[in-house]
C-alpha cells in the first residue's frame, strides 16, 4: 500500500528518463520483503511507511537551521563545511574551500551494478532526490570538506545524491556529518556514487548522528582506477533504524580499499551495514574492519561481502568483524560473504563476538582504576583501535567524541593511545 | 603487614590452595618456590583478587584490613601490587593515561593531592630511565606490542611508579634474557625499603642471585610445606623438590 501512495506522491514530478525507470522498477518491485536475501535481518517496511506519509504531506515545519550550525561548528570546530538542508545544498551557508567545486547536476550516475541490483530506496532516491550534486576535486585538496546533513523539518524526507569526482592523482577528504537537526523524526536518504582517478586518494568518514526515531539509509559506491586509495569509515550513533550499503569496486591494478565501520547502538536501535567489496582486476587490495557495540534490545547486522572476479589473481583482501555484546538482550547477525573465481588469491576473514575481555579488565582494576571506569576504558578502547587509524587529527577527534559521547559518563577522552 | 592464615581456594571447582599460612614483615623479602601446579600463582591471583579464583575457606589481613572483602582496585589503593605473570596488552588504552589514572587513584587513597600532568610525567621519565625504558613506550597503547621482555620490565616500572607497601611479582624474572633479569632485579632492590615487603613467586634459584630473600618458602599442594633462607633456594637448585616432599609426607 505505502509503495501506490509513494508512487501516486511523485508521479507529478515531472522527471528525466532516470527517474521515469527509477519509479517504474519501484513499482513493479516494491519494497524488499524478508525473504530477499540482502534484507532478511532488516526491516524496510518503516522506510516504505516513513516516505509515504512524509510525501503524503507537505507540512515542512522548519527548523532553526542557524542556530544549530553555529552550535554544530562551535562544538566540532569544523570550517570548510557543505550544507544540505532537507537534501538541498545551501550555498550561502556553506563555505568550501578552493580547489573543491560543487554544482547540481541534472542526472545523476546510476548506482548498481549486474552482481548488485538496485533497490526500492536506491529507486526512490533516484526518483525523488530533494537534490544532485557532483563535488568534484582537480588536485589535492589539503582542507577536509565537512558535508552537514540536516532535515528540513520534523517528519521530513530528505533525500541527497552526490556524486564525488576525484581526478588523476588528486585526492580529498569528506567528513559526511548526518545529524538529527533539532527534530525526532526523520528520514534520511543519502546515496554518493564516487570515481576516483588513477593514482588518487578520497578518504570518506560519515558521521551519523541522525533524530531518536530516525531512519537512515545509505549507499555509498566507488570506482577505484588503477594505484588509486579510497578509505572509509561508517560511523552510527544515531537513528533508530539504520541500513548503510557499501560498494567498493577495485578496478584496475594497484587498486586500494579500506573500509572501517563503527555501530553503536543501544535501546531498539538496528544498524544493518552490507558490504561489498569487488576486486575486478589482478593485484588489488581491501582491507575490512568493523566493531560495534550493543547495548539494550538494541541489534545489527553486519554481511561482508568479498567479490574476487575471473584473472583478479593477486588479490589481497582480509575482513574481520568484532562486536561486544553488553546486554543479554542485543543480538548480531554477522556474515562473511567470499565469492573468488580467481586462484592466485589471499583473503582472510573472521568475526568475533562477545563480552569485554575479563583479564584486561581485572589487569586495570589490579592497577586502582575502579571496575566502571575499567569498563569504559576498555569500551572505547575496542572502538579506538579503529579510529587510530584515521590520519586527520580533527577527523580522529570528532570520530573519538562521537564514541565517548555513546559510553555513559565517560570523559576521559585523554585516554587516547 | 599481611598475614595469611589457612587459606583454601579453588579454580574451577579444584580446590589449589588447601590451608595456607604466611606472614609478611615490612621490610621483608620473601620467595614462595615449588614444583609446577602447586599453586604459587593462585596464590598470587588470589592475593590480587582476581575472580576466577574462589576463596573457600581461611583469612588474608593486609595493613589490619580483611584482604578479601576488597575489589581488586581497592587492594591496588591500599598498597598491594601484582606483578602479572602474563602481562596484559590493552590496545587503545595509553601507557601514560593508566599509570597517571592508576597514580592518581593510590594517591587519593593516601590521602595525597593529584598529581598534574607535567608533575607526573616527570616521574614516569625518570623511573623509565632506570628501568631502561624506551620513553617512546609511554605514548603507545598498553604493552601493545612490548616484547615478553619489555613487558615484564614495564610491570616492575609501574610497580616503581605507584610505590605500594607489598610487591606480589608472578614469576617476574621468567622469559627474561640475563641482562632483562638483572634490569630488573635492579629496579625491584631500588624499592627495597624497610616500609615495604616483596612476596615472589619463581621457578628458578638464578633471581636470587640478583634479589637477596630474607625467607624462602616451598608450596606444594597447596601448603608451605618448607620454608627457611636463602640457603634453602640453593639446597633446592642442588637437590630438586622431591626431597622436601618426601620429608613433608612423613
Amino acid at each position: 500500500m505505502s509503495v501506490e501512495q509513494i508512487i501516486d506522491a511523485l508521479k507529478p514530478t515531472d522527471g528525466g528518463g532516470d527517474v521515469s525507470k527509477a519509479l517504474a522498477a519501484l513499482s513493479s518491485h516494491g519494497f524488499p520483503a524478508r525473504k530477499t536475501e540482502r534484507w532478511k535481518y532488516t526491516r524496510s517496511e518503516p522506510f516504505a511507511t516513513f516516505a509515504a506519509a512524509s510525501l503524503a504531506s507537505d507540512s515542512a515545519s522548519s527548523t532553526d537551521i542557524d542556530s544549530i550550525l553555529s552550535d554544530w561548528k562551535s562544538e566540532t570546530g569544523a570550517s570548510a563545511v557543505a550544507v544540505f538542508v532537507g537534501g538541498v545544498f545551501d550555498d550561502e551557508r556553506s563555505d568550501v574551500p578552493g580547489g573543491i567545486t560543487i554544482q547540481a547536476i541534472d542526472v545523476a550516475p546510476a548506482v548498481g551494478s549486474d552482481s548488485d541490483a538496485a533497490d526500492a530506496l536506491v529507486w526512490l532516491n533516484t526518483a525523488a532526490a530533494n537534490g544532485r550534486y557532483q563535488i568534484s576535486a582537480e588536485s589535492a585538496v589539503e582542507q577536509t570538506l565537512h558535508c552537514v546533513h540536516l532535515p528540513a523539518g520534523e517528519n521530513s524526507l530528505a533525500q541527497t545524491r552526490v556524486h564525488i569526482s576525484i581526478a588523476p592523482n588528486a585526492r580529498l577528504s569528506i567528513v559526511d556529518h548526518v545529524l538529527d537537526g533539532g527534530v525526532s523524526a526523520s528520514m534520511q536518504t543519502l546515496i554518493t556514487t564516487a570515481d576516483i582517478g588513477r593514482e588518487a586518494q578520497l578518504d570518506h568518514v560519515r558521521l551519523q548522528h541522525a533524530a531518536a526515531a530516525g531512519l537512515v539509509y545509505t549507499r555509498f559506491d566507488a570506482d577505484i582506477a588503477n594505484a588509486a586509495i579510497c578509505r572509509t569509515l561508517t560511523l552510527d550513533s544515531g537513528g533508530s533504524l539504520v541500513r548503510n550499503d557499501l560498494n567498493l569496486r577495485l578496478n584496475a591494478a594497484g587498486a586500494e580499499a579500506h573500509l572501517n565501520g563503527i555501530y553503536l547502538a543501544n535501546d531498539r536501535q538496528h544498524v544493518d551495514n552490507h558490504t561489498q567489496v569487488e576486486h575486478v582486476s589482478p593485484n588489488t587490495i581491501s582491507r575490512e574492519n568493523y566493531r560495534g557495540i550493543l547495548r539494550d534490545r538494541s541489534r545489527s547486522v553486519f554481511n561482508g561481502k568479498v567479490l574476487v572476479h575471473e584473472g583478479a589473481d593477486g588479490t589481497d583482501s582480509a575482513q574481520s568483524n568484532a562486536t561486544l555484546l553488553l546486554s543479554d538482550h542485543a543480538e548480531i547477525d554477522t556474515k562473511p560473504e567470499l565469492e573468488i573465481y580467481a586462484d592466485d588469491v589471499k583473503c582472510a576473514h573472521g568475526a568475533t563476538v562477545g563480552q569485554l575481555d575479563q583479564t584486561s579488565l581485572f589487569y586495570l582494576q589490579s592497577r586502582g582504576i575502579d571496575k566502571s571506569m575499567a569498563t569504559q576504558l576498555l569500551t572505547y578502547a575496542f572502538c579506538r583501535e579503529i579510529t587510530s587509524e584515521i590520519a586527520d587529527d580533527h577527523v580522529r577527534g570528532l570520530a573519538d567524541s562521537a564514541i565517548a559521547a555513546e559510553i555513559p559518563n565517560f570523559t576521559a577522552l585523554e585516554a587516547i593511545a | 603487614m599481611l598475614d595469611i592464615k589457612s587459606l583454601h581456594a579453588s579454580v574451577g571447582g579444584t580446590e589449589i590452595l588447601k590451608g595456607l599460612n604466611l606472614e609478611v614483615n615490612a621490610g621483608e623479602v620473601h620467595v614462595i618456590m615449588g614444583p609446577n601446579g602447586s599453586g604459587k600463582s593462585t596464590l598470587a591471583n588470589v592475593l590480587a583478587g582476581r575472580d576466577d579464583y574462589s576463596v573457600t575457606g581461611g583469612s588474608v589481613e593486609f595493613h589490619g584490613k580483611d584482604l578479601l572483602e576488597l575489589e581488586p582496585e581497592e587492594r591496588a589503593q591500599a598498597g598491594l601490587f601484582l606483578a602479572f605473570q602474563y602481562p596484559v596488552e590493552v590496545p587503545g588504552v595509553n601507557n601514560t593515561y593508566l599509570l597517571r589514572a592508576a597514580l592518581n587513584a593510590v594517591r587519593e587513597a593516601r590521602g595525597e593531592p593529584e598529581l598534574s600532568a607535567v608533575e607526573f610525567m616527570k616521574i614516569a621519565r625518570e623511573k623509565m630511565k632506570a628501568m631502561q625504558m624506551d620513553p617512546g613506550f609511554l605514548n603507545r597503547g598498553v604493552n601493545e606490542g612490548f616484547s615478553g621482555g619489555e613487558k615484564k620490565r614495564n610491570e616492575v616500572f609501574q610497580m616503581s611508579v605507584l610505590e605500594p607497601s607489598l610487591c606480589v611479582l608472578d614469576e617476574t624474572d621468567s622469559g627474561l634474557d640475563i641482562d632483562a633479569l638483572k634490569i630488573v632485579a635492579e629496579g625491584v632492590n631500588a624499592l627495597r625499603d624497610p616500609s615495604r615487603a616483596f612476596l615472589m613467586v619463581t621457578h628458578y634459584q638464578r633471581l636470587l642471585d640478583y634479589i637477596e630473600p630474607d625467607f624462602v618458602h616451598v608450596l606444594a599442594g597447596g601448603r608451605i610445606i618448607r620454608s627457611g633462607d636463602k640457603s634453602l633456594a640453593l639446597e633446592l637448585e642442588a637437590r630438586g623438590y622431591d626431597w622436601v616432599l618426601e620429608e613433608a609426607a612423613a
